[in-house]
């Protein structure tokens, strides 16, 4: 099967074991792709996955860890075929990922995220209230994960509205509007978790606004959310609670991973797509770890062509709860994300007081 | 200013107070006896505190500070001093170890005070378990050392800065550099040590040749080397030369060495957490993309063995948790040339003194300042960095023999 044939399909309506061959295939034909265009991907794989250009499951995939599109420039396309450069919103001080995209990687990008959301949102183009302020679309060389993630969004809506100023207030006047106008029937809400949780939320509360008829998907910043320690369950509940939102999606993916989409089913979980998936690694053995045991989350996608993504080591840490739920409509593998690997504690003789002092 | 003191007791104190209490101490002769008996005390104290015997490098500080080590170093100090030479402390010195190795703020306060100064330290402000034990230990033990704990305060060092004879900073070159901004008094002198990297070779034929019973002992003070400081001290070995031997030989050495460390690795239960080796194996990929690397082998998270064709192709940065470069030359001397000053601590096993001493003459002042047997790499010795201690904390009285 084909990426142009799975988009033919709608996106969650294979099962795990037909999709397990399907993807093997494709991750196999893009191993050999990038093998033969970027050197510095073939280097990699001859010194450690020798065997990995014919992997005969889908765990047999060689991956890459994610930080190595921090500090290296990874493309299988000439720089003269590169049409947008993503970059990762990253941590403070730490050097942000750069990932290239010539046309026919960036089509597919708009395709799979088009494809994607037509199975939470429909055919049709709904009223949108986008949850973050307007100066975010800024600047378009080169992306933020946060720009990209807006833009990339807006194309699913129409008369779309800001719900944010620049302080980071909600427009209760603008919602008000939009409401009156589009509040009876479905909407779409997009935004990313911690900015919905923590500026839009409390707004809506106290200006008493009923979103019941929206659909909200949210994104990112569960390393923040974390820090604030709301679950994905009580997330869904308080929002229930205050907004009336009843439809709403987490959205886990990865500027890294084009393709990487997982949105969340009725169930909680997080579903991969036809041309996705996911396993989970035991960070002992790196071995897939059985459902229920907690482990490090690589991510699959058939869709890169422009750069060596196809197969990433993730930090981030998950857990599988089986595949094809039957609580759910979704088909394909289903999981959670647990947070970020602890980062490594400095020690050693090295430049503690300076990093104090900086 | 009110700083915070952890020795002689701890208080808030005031700046004006420290520097003005620091000017009126008393210095005393090298290898004063009140001197030395505090250091006996301070011994005794810390091999024989509960929480101390938990940390074997606690307990190796110990030991130098014994009496019978202290004399030894005294009598070798005084070997040092012709007639006409009289030994004079330097008066008042400023240390400023680094955060996490904790006991080198022992040492480097330690052969300060036996050459008869004043020592004021700073301890940083996320300090390891050691250090804390380390200074009650001290407390408890009498008032040899003022030390203030203080974050990044640019005024104190200053104020500090502006009273000492010496100034001793202990590693990162940004640390360095950023302390040596700050002036020093005209006839001050400073002591720096910077980031360095380190080495082991090992001579294939002596390691085949060695009895199983000893190259797992071997085994053991390598793994000694590498993991305590998860590979990140200055003197932890993270390239392995194997010098002489047939490549295959060289494969059979290598591949028993790394199953021996890979049995104490398990034995001692040393692990590393995924975060170190997440950061180690893209560490490596990027290695793999960089440099000529020719073997990727990895036992369990703790181990991954990168080998390289040279020297040379070892990158500057290393992320520690058990990422051992190695390469195979004909002999030892075929890495002199690839020497450079960044390297400081050689580990050996096979050589004889002979070879050895030919080796540190062709490096020709590159590099390397100790060469010491495999499982010592992390021992602490009064020659440091290629500075004698107790020399730059002393001066030097020309006394002209008399004529009548």
């Amino acid at each position: 099967m084909t990426v142009e044939e799975l988009f033919n399909l709608p996106p969650w309506s294979l099962d795990s074991r037909r999709k397990e061959g399907v993807l093997t295939d494709l991750c196999n034909e893009l191993t050999a792709w990038h093998a033969a265009r970027c050197p510095a991907y073939r280097r990699i794989l001859d010194a450690m996955a020798p065997d990995g250009l014919h992997a005969s499951t889908l765990s047999g995939v060689p991956w890459l860890p994610v930080g190595l599109f921090k500090s290296h420039k990874l493309a299988s396309v000439a720089d003269s075929e590169i049409s947008v450069t993503l970059t990762s919103s990253g941590t403070t001080g730490q050097q942000p990922s750069r990932i290239f995209l010539d046309r026919t990687t960036a089509r597919r990008q708009t395709l799979a995220l088009a494809h994607t959301m037509t199975g939470i949102l429909g055919p049709e183009r709904l009223p949108m209230i986008v949850v973050d302020t307007k100066s975010v679309l800024g600047r378009r060389d080169e992306f933020s994960a946060r720009t990209a993630g807006v833009l990339g969004m807006l194309n699913f809506g129409r008369n779309q509205v800001f719900a944010l100023n620049d302080g980071m207030q909600a427009d209760v006047a603008a919602l008000s509007d939009f409401l009156r106008r589009h509040g009876g029937a479905p909407f779409f809400l997009f935004g990313f978790t911690f900015i919905v949780w923590k500026y839009f939320v409390p707004a809506v509360e106290q200006a008493g606004l009923d979103l019941s008829n929206g659909i909200l998907v949210h994104s990112g910043g569960w390393k923040r959310m974390t820090e604030i320690a709301v679950g994905a369950a009580e997330f869904r509940r308080r929002i229930r609670e205050r907004t009336g939102l009843r439809h709403v999606y987490n959205f886990y993916g990865m500027v890294e991973q084009v393709g990487g989409i997982f949105l969340e089913g009725s169930d909680g979980f997080f579903h991969t797509t036809n041309f996705s998936d996911i396993i989970i690694r035991d960070p002992r053995t790196w071995e897939p770890a059985p459902p229920g045991t907690p482990g490090v989350i690589q991510a699959i996608s058939a869709l890169p062509l422009s750069y060596p993504g196809h197969s990433i080591l993730t930090e981030d840490l998950g857990v599988l709860h089986g595949d094809d739920n039957p609580a759910c409509v979704w088909r394909g593998r289903c999981f959670s994300v647990l947070g970020r690997v602890p980062r490594a504690e400095i020690r050693g003789c090295s430049d503690t007081f300076a990093q104090k002092a900086a | 200013m009110i700083v915070e003191q952890l020795s002689p007791e701890v208080a808030e104190v005031e700046l004006g107070d420290v520097t003005r209490r620091l000017r009126e101490a008393p210095v005393d002769e090298p290898f004063a006896q009140s001197r030395m008996d505090f250091c006996a005390a301070l011994s005794k104290a810390l091999l024989g505190d509960a929480q101390a015997r938990d940390y074997p490098d606690l307990q190796a500080a110990g030991f130098t500070m014994r009496p019978a080590a202290v004399a030894q170093l005294r009598d070798e100090f005084m070997r040092l001093n012709p007639p006409e030479l009289i030994a004079l402390p330097r008066g008042i010195v400023f240390h400023i170890p680094p955060s996490n190795v904790g006991t080198v703020l022992l040492y480097s306060w330690l052969y300060s005070f036996l050459a008869g100064n004043t020592n004021v330290v700073r301890a940083g402000s996320a300090d390891s378990p050691q250090v804390e034990i380390m200074l009650r230990v001290l407390r408890q033990t009498g008032a040899g050392a003022t030390v203030l704990r203080y974050g990044h305060d640019r005024a104190i060092s200053e104020a500090l800065s502006a009273v000492c004879d010496v100034r001793v900073i202990w590693g990162g070159d940004e640390t360095v550099s950023l302390i040596r901004s700050i002036p020093l008094p005209p006839r001050a002198r400073e002591l720096t040590f910077s980031d360095r990297s380190s080495l082991a070779a090992v001579r294939t034929n002596a390691w085949l040749s060695a009895p199983a019973s000893r190259r797992d002992s071997l085994a053991e003070a390598f793994y000694n080397d590498v993991y305590w400081f998860d590979q990140l001290a200055c003197s932890s070995p993270r390239v392995l030369v194997w010098c002489g031997g047939e490549p295959a030989e060289v494969d059979e050495a290598a591949s028993d060495l790394h199953e021996r460390l890979s049995r104490q690795i398990a034995g001692k239960g040393y692990t590393t957490s995924t975060g170190t080796f997440l950061e180690k194996t893209t560490f490596a990929c990027g290695t793999v993309i960089d440099r000529d690397v020719r073997q990727y082998r990895t036992f369990g998270n703790e181990l991954t063995v990168m080998r390289v064709q040279e020297l040379c192709a070892v990158p500057e940065r290393h992320p520690g948790g058990g990422l051992l470069f190695e390469c195979a030359v004909p002999e030892l001397a075929a890495i002199a040339p690839r020497i450079r000053g960044v390297h400081q601590t050689l580990a050996v096993f096979g050589f004889d003194e002979t070879e050895l001493r030919r080796f540190a003459l062709s490096m020709k002042g590159r590099g390397i300042d100790r060469i010491v047997p495999i499982g010592s790499a992390l021992a602490f010795h009064h020659v440091w960095d290629g500075c004698h201690l107790l020399e730059e904390f002393t001066r030097r009285l020309f006394l002209a023999p008399q004529t009548h």
